[in-house]
Formats: structure tokens, C-alpha cells, sequence
């Protein structure tokens, strides 16, 4: 079932979370609210759950085709995971997930076995069918994050709503779960949308990404979209590390050997260079558009080697990061000189605040 | 130094904290045991036959019965405002919120005798509904009803200001989950809502009782003392003190007492199992 949200605005006292936001989730997508905190992301996410209500003058909220903006959360029917679970704590966790079934009018609840069978069946799905007499305080978060989301699923929602769902679980636990979710939601072919403040999450789970800041949705793509063709420099700054080369004149210009970003600065707006880490390629040999910098620091244990230089010429730190394989081969150490060239630098004007 | 200062410490440590615990055990015992034992000594002066001829008088049968009927109707009012109010109040934002607040904490700041008086002054036969009253011959003060209104004055915050902060402190995401699961209201209070303030639900009807069942000042003022009709407990307690029945007055409170002591004691069974429930909440929590 797909999502819709036109014009949506919502605030608190005098503090604006939303600010006419319009979304479209397709039918059986998943989609990542990404933003930093305070931005609304969560907010939205209540909104469409039918947990909170936009002002007035919002434009509505469909599900197919169905205005739902009158009705609230219990007729809405989505499956939603709370960020801290909300798991019923005087109940264990077979009655959690069975307790969307009991609480079903009487002519269209399941009989006990049915519903003995279909909580069964979902604590099997999220692999704690051994666990169901438990109570939630004797699980661990990963455990809990689980039940929730069993619990959201056995009411059979069209929609699935996650509020950070990985938010409060150590690192590791957090990639599992993130795979796992994937899979699960790529077998029952349920559109979700989840919030979350990671952007590696947003990107690695999502099949598009919208980034909100200040209660406005900045870009909607695929995550290769987003994070390749940046609409402006907050979604670039947000998307990960980004060095920035001030182009305020025409020697500047020269200095980073940017022909392009003359082209790019226009009238009195002057452009700036954003560049991510990885695109910034370091080389032992000068030539027309290479800067010259030194190497400050280097931390080489992990997947790629990060080198940390400050520029001969403006004495501003460059972030680079480049694979282990191109660091043994330049032999680099500390103090040394070296020349760095841009990769793929994107233009946004100078004015533009972050 | 830092030694020397331990030392200092340890030394110190060593008179002044049994004296401190001396001091407290004799205040304790001066100021509530003996007072406490006297009661039963007193009532017990006579032997066992004359405390129990005490209760077999039908003015002390009818004054435990009013008592108790008392109780009976002020817990039930108490317990729907009690969670009607901590209900509204900690769920949700409303303008005059801090009014009612403040209003849910009045009793415990007017005397109970001023209390007491302002429902003489609003239903007495010369107050200011008095004369309608009459009219109609509905009697308030000076009966049943005029004690019940002012139990239920004095009494009505305790269960409301038990359940407020606990269900502050609660917050309402799991009554939220419960909404997106499909729950009613009436669901949501039953299933979820009420398991989750139980304890002190039972905790503030429990000091709300012990206080209807033992409040003098207020009821002794609506009362009129009216031998067999509207006499309490405490009441009827004063009347025999008054006659000079020591062994009476005495074995009435001796009862009074029993039900402090049993106040009491179900306070800290409920104090620890919540505590223990609490505690796992938080164990969750950390994990």
C-alpha cells in the first residue's frame, strides 16, 4: 500500500517541526526519513502512524488512495516499532505480540489457536520461539527490538513504521539486525518507512532516502542519488565527511587547480568545492592541477587508510582517504610533502549556509 | 595526610553514628511506641472481659459501621477522580493544568476543621444552600451525607497525587503501542494502563482509607455527635474519653490502631514489590 503526504506542517507552540512537507512512498518500498535530530524525521513518522496530527491547514494523508488524515492510529492499521520498544512490561513476550490479536472485536479475533499459532509462527520468524515466556526486562535490546517488531507484524499491517529502530543497540547487533530487517522486508513485500540519524543505515537499507533538515525534506532518491548528485551542501555534509575549498577569487581558483569552478561562480556568487575524502587522490608528482600539502597524520588500520594533510599554500586541513593497497605503494609517512589532486568536486554557492 | 584525614573520619565515624541511631531510636520510642503501647495498656487495663464489653455496645457497633460505610463510599469517588485526574494530568497538556494541580493539593493545606466548616457554611440551615435544602427536607449537615462530603474532601488527594508522578514518570509510549495495535480506550486502561499502576493505585487507596476511616476534625465538625446516627469511630472515641470510660475510649483506638498498623505493614509489602518490578524495569533499561 502506498504512502502520501501533501503539505504537511506541524507545530509546537511556536516551534515549526514540519514545514509543508510532501512525501510519496511507493507501494512495497522501504524508505528512510534521515535527518539530524530535531529535524522532524520522527515527527513525520507519527504523523503518517496517525500518533499525531497536523495543523490544520496540512494537506492530506493517503494510504492508497484512502484519506486517513481523520482517523487516528488505531484505524489506520500500520504496524509501528517505537524507538524504545514500548513493550508491555508485565506481559511476557508471548502475550506482546499476541496482545493486536486479543484486543480485536470479537467477531473477527482469531480462536486461542490461532492466535497460539500465529504468535508462534512470528516469534519463530524473528528467531526467539524459545522466548516467549520471558518477560522483557530479561531480553537483551536486540531481543526487544525483535519482539516489537513481531509484535507491529502480527496485526498484519499494510504499513510498517520503524522510529530508529536500531538507535539504542551497540554496533555490531545494529548490522545484524539491519540485514535481517532487509530480508524480512523483501519476503513480506511491506512498504515501511523508518527513521533513523545514520546515514550509512539510510543508505545501506533503503531503497530511497529522504533527508530532512529543519522540518523540510532537503532530497528524495536512491541512495547512489542522494549521495552522487547531492541537491545542496547540507545533503552533501550529511551524507558523510566532505572537505570544502573556499573559491572566494580568482587565485584561489588557481590554487586548487579548479578550471571548472570559474565556470561555476557566477556574477557575485562565488562557488565552493566539495569534495568527499575518498575523492581526494594523493600523488608523490606535480602537475597543473595538483595543491601541494603535508602529510599530518595517518591512521592506516581499517578498510581504507585515513590521511589527514594541511595545504602548503592556505595551511587548511584535507581529510583524504585512500585504499591500503595505493597507501603501501605511495609509502607514506608523516611530514612528508605530497600533492593532492580533486576528484568529482561539486560546486554550491558560498552564501549558502549550512 | 589523606590517611590521617581517613583515620579522622573512621574515628569520628565510630561514636557519632551509634549516637545518632540512639537519638533517633529514643525519639521513635518516646514519641510513637509509648504512645502507641499506652493505647493497648490502656486498653487493656481492665482485663480482656472489659475490652471486649466495649464493642458490645450498640452505639460502638454503630458508630464502626458508620465508619465503614464511610470508607466504603468515599474510596470508590476517590479512586475515579484519583485516576481521572493523574490521568489527565500527566497525559495530557491542557491550559489550567497547574490549576488543578494546585487545587488537587488543597486539602492538605486547609485545616480539616476549616474544611468541615465550609460545607457547614454551604449546607447548614443557615448557609447558603440551607434553606432550599430544607425546603426539600434533604438533611446534610448534622447526617450521613455532610460526613461523607467532608471525608471525601479531606481524602481526595491521596490517590491522585500517588498516581501522577508515577504515571509522568511512566510516559504513555506503551499506551501509544497499544493504540496502533488496534486497543480501545477501555482496552488500552485494562490491559495496560492499570497493570502498570497497580501498586500505587493499591498504595494510595490504602493511606486514603486509613485517613477516611480516622479523620476527626473535619467530620467532627458536620457531624453533630449524634449518638448511634452520626457518630464515628474517633468521634465516638472523644465521647467515651469525655465520659471518663478510659477502657472504652482506649479499645476503640486500639482498633483505629490496628488498622495503622496493618496501613502499614500492606504499605511496605506494596512499597517492596513495586520496588522489585521497578528494578527490573531499570535492569531492561541498562542492558
Amino acid at each position: 500500500m502506498s504512502i502520501q503526504v501533501n503539505n504537511i506542517s506541524k507545530t509546537f507552540g511556536s516551534f515549526a517541526a514540519l514545514k509543508n512537507v510532501s512525501l510519496t512512498v511507493n507501494d512495497g518500498e522501504l524508505v528512510a526519513l534521515l535527518g539530524p535530530s530535531g529535524c522532524g524525521k520522527t515527527t513525520l513518522l507519527r504523523i503518517i502512524a496517525g500518533l499525531e496530527f497536523p495543523d490544520p491547514a496540512s494537506g492530506p494523508v493517503l494510504f492508497h488512495t484512502d484519506d486517513v488524515s481523520r482517523q487516528d492510529a488505531r484505524r489506520r492499521r500500520v504496524g509501528f516499532v517505537f524507538q524504545h520498544y514500548s513493550l508491555f512490561r508485565h506481559m511476557n513476550i508471548f502475550d506482546n505480540v499476541a496482545f493486536g490479536l486479543r484486543v480485536r472485536p470479537r467477531n473477527v479475533r482469531p480462536n486461542k489457536a490461532e492466535i497460539k499459532h500465529r504468535v508462534e509462527s512470528l516469534l519463530n520468524l524473528v528467531q526467539l520461539e524459545r522466548h516467549a515466556a520471558l518477560y522483557p526486562w530479561q531480553l537483551s535490546g536486540g531481543q526487544r527490538q525483535r519482539v516489537a517488531l513481531a509484535r507491529a507484524l502480527a496485526v498484519e499491517p499494510k504499513i510498517l513504521l520503524l522510529d530508529e529502530p536500531f538507535g539504542a543497540l551497540d554496533a555490531k547487533v545494529r548490522k545484524e539486525l539491519r540485514h535481517w530487517l532487509r530480508r524480512l522486508h523483501d519476503e513480506m513485500a511491506i512498504t515501511s518507512v523508518f527513521v533513523t540519524h545514520d546515514q550509512e543505515e539510510a543508505l545501506e537499507l533503503a531503497d530511497r532516502v529522504a533527508v530532512l533538515n529543519t522540518g523540510r525534506i532537503e532530497q528524495v532518491g536512491t541512495p547512489e542519488e542522494v549521495y552522487d548528485h547531492p541537491a545542496n551542501p547540507f545533503v552533501f555534509n550529511f551524507l558523510g565527511n566532505v572537505n570544502i575549498f573556499h573559491c572566494r577569487d580568482k587565485e584561489a581558483r588557481q590554487q586548487v587547480g579548479l578550471a571548472q569552478a570559474a565556470a561555476a561562480t557566477t556574477g557575485e556568487k562565488v562557488a565552493a568545492a566539495y569534495v568527499r575524502p575518498h575523492d581526494i587522490e594523493i600523488s608523490r608528482a606535480a602537475d597543473s592541477e595538483t595543491i601541494p600539502a603535508r602529510v599530518v597524520h595517518i591512521a592506516a588500520a581499517g578498510p581504507v587508510a585515513k590521511i589527514q594533510l594541511a595545504r602548503l599554500d592556505t595551511r587548511e586541513m584535507v581529510h583524504a582517504e585512500i585504499t591500503r593497497q595505493k597507501y603501501r605503494q605511495l609509502n607514506l609517512n608523516t611530514g612528508e610533502s605530497v600533492y593532492i589532486k580533486l576528484q568529482n568536486p561539486r560546486y554550491f554557492s558560498e552564501d549558502y549556509v549550512i | 595526610m589523606p590517611t590521617h584525614r581517613a583515620q579522622l573520619k573512621s574515628q569520628e565515624g565510630r561514636w557519632i553514628r551509634p549516637a545518632l541511631i540512639a537519638m533517633a531510636l529514643l525519639f521513635l520510642a518516646l514519641f510513637l511506641l509509648m504512645p502507641l503501647a499506652a493505647v493497648f495498656v490502656e486498653a487493656f487495663r481492665r482485663g480482656i472481659g472489659a475490652y471486649v464489653q466495649t464493642f458490645t455496645d450498640p452505639y460502638a457497633h454503630s458508630a464502626i459501621r458508620l465508619t465503614l460505610l464511610v470508607a466504603l463510599m468515599t474510596i470508590p469517588v476517590n479512586l475515579l477522580f484519583g485516576v481521572a485526574a493523574a490521568w489527565a494530568i500527566a497525559r495530557f497538556e491542557f491550559r489550567g493544568k497547574g490549576v488543578l494541580l494546585t487545587l488537587i493539593d488543597l486539602p492538605f493545606a486547609v485545616s480539616p476543621v476549616i474544611a468541615g466548616l465550609m460545607f457547614v457554611l454551604l449546607f447548614g440551615l443557615h448557609g447558603l444552600l440551607g434553606p432550599w435544602l430544607l425546603e426539600r427536607d434533604i438533611q446534610i449537615i448534622f447526617a450521613v451525607p455532610g460526613i461523607v462530603l467532608a471525608t471525601l474532601f479531606v481524602t481526595f488527594p491521596f490517590i491522585a497525587r500517588e498516581l501522577i508522578p508515577l504515571m509522568q514518570s511512566q510516559g504513555s509510549e506503551e499506551e501509544l503501542a497499544a493504540l496502533s495495535l488496534g486497543a480501545n480506550g477501555w482496552q488500552i486502561f485494562w490491559k495496560v494502563t492499570l497493570p502498570n499502576i497497580k501498586w500505587g493505585l493499591l498504595y494510595g487507596i490504602i493511606l486514603c482509607n486509613a485517613r477516611a476511616m480516622g479523620e476527626f476534625g473535619a467530620v467532627s465538625v458536620v457531624s453533630g455527635h449524634i449518638r448511634g446516627q452520626t457518630n464515628t469511630m474517633p468521634l465516638h472515641i472523644e465521647i467515651l474519653y469525655n465520659e471518663y470510660d478510659f477502657v472504652g475510649a482506649f479499645a476503640m483506638a486500639s482498633l483505629l490502631t490496628l488498622l495503622a498498623l496493618v496501613t502499614l505493614v500492606v504499605k511496605s509489602v506494596v512499597e517492596w514489590k513495586s520496588n522489585k518490578e521497578h528494578a527490573h524495569t531499570e535492569i531492561g533499561v541498562l542492558q
